[in-house]
């Protein structure tokens, strides 16, 4: 536990994507999803492993009504963007091995959408 | 005719049955819904616990009626932006049914567990209703 070890090129990538959501989120008036935004990428920043890891598959990001994930954006351009910013998400997640459970099911439900 | 004439008919004795049984209505209407669109027409509630940062205009819904469910916000995982102020209640047709997850994950800050949970587009909602609830989920 203690230090995540993440390489720079996976952090800048999660950089990337949780930047790309943030500016999605405020535009789109969810302004309370992209302050959870904003705590992931406080984490990441601090580098704390548990802290990551926790707030990457919070209930904030991927529960029911209100989390990041299935938040409702009116305008259809930024809703298709919106759900390939989640879907990188969770393919970054998985690959660098903090996927949690339930999640993956989200990304196959995103897709067929 | 019927009971004014002293004899009563078949349809007498079926809008007595209805008047003392008012949920026959409903089964009646449906069977004859069936009969004619097929059971994708059927209609079934869904709910959704909305307030604070999150909107009454979501994906998730559920099958499930929270007010039956205690701790409801731990099994479904409603997140903390989400107050549990109000209770939404829609209706999906049958063949709308998205079911998402077969169980609300258990996620970091939560249990989860509850069964069926639907990832709908708003506008398939209908007839959308708010209903009265004693104290927040």
């Amino acid at each position: 536990m203690g230090q995540l070890n993440l390489a720079n090129a996976d952090l800048i990538k999660y950089q990337n994507i949780l930047s790309a959501l943030y500016n999605i989120l405020e535009e789109t008036n969810n302004s309370p999803q992209a302050n959870i935004i904003l705590d992931v990428q406080n984490a990441l920043n601090k580098k704390n492993y548990n802290d990551i890891r926790k707030v990457l598959n919070s209930v904030d990001m991927w529960g029911g009504a209100g989390a990041v994930w299935e938040v409702y954006i009116d305008n259809e351009i930024q809703e298709k963007k919106f759900k390939q910013e989640i879907i990188k998400l969770i393919d970054l997640m998985e690959e660098t091995n903090l996927l949690g459970s339930g999640i993956k099911r989200i990304k196959k439900i995103l897709k067929e959408d | 005719m019927g009971i004014a004439s002293g004899k009563p008919t078949t349809g007498d004795y079926a809008n007595l049955g209805l008047s003392l049984f008012p949920y026959a209505r409903n089964i009646n209407n449906t069977v004859r819904q069936v009969s004619s669109e097929g059971v994708g027409s059927l209609r079934v509630s869904v709910y959704r616990v909305y307030g604070g940062g999150s909107s009454m205009y979501g994906r998730s819904y559920s099958l499930i009626n929270p007010r039956y469910v205690p701790y409801y916000r731990n099994f479904a995982g409603l997140p903390s932006v989400n107050s549990g102020e109000y209770l939404l209640r829609g209706s999906l047709q049958f063949k709308d049914i998205n079911v998402g997850r077969l169980f609300a994950a258990p996620l970091e800050g939560n249990t989860g567990g509850l069964p069926f949970e639907l990832y709908q587009k708003y506008d398939q909602l209908q007839n959308p209703v708010n209903l009265i609830i004693n104290k927040k989920f």
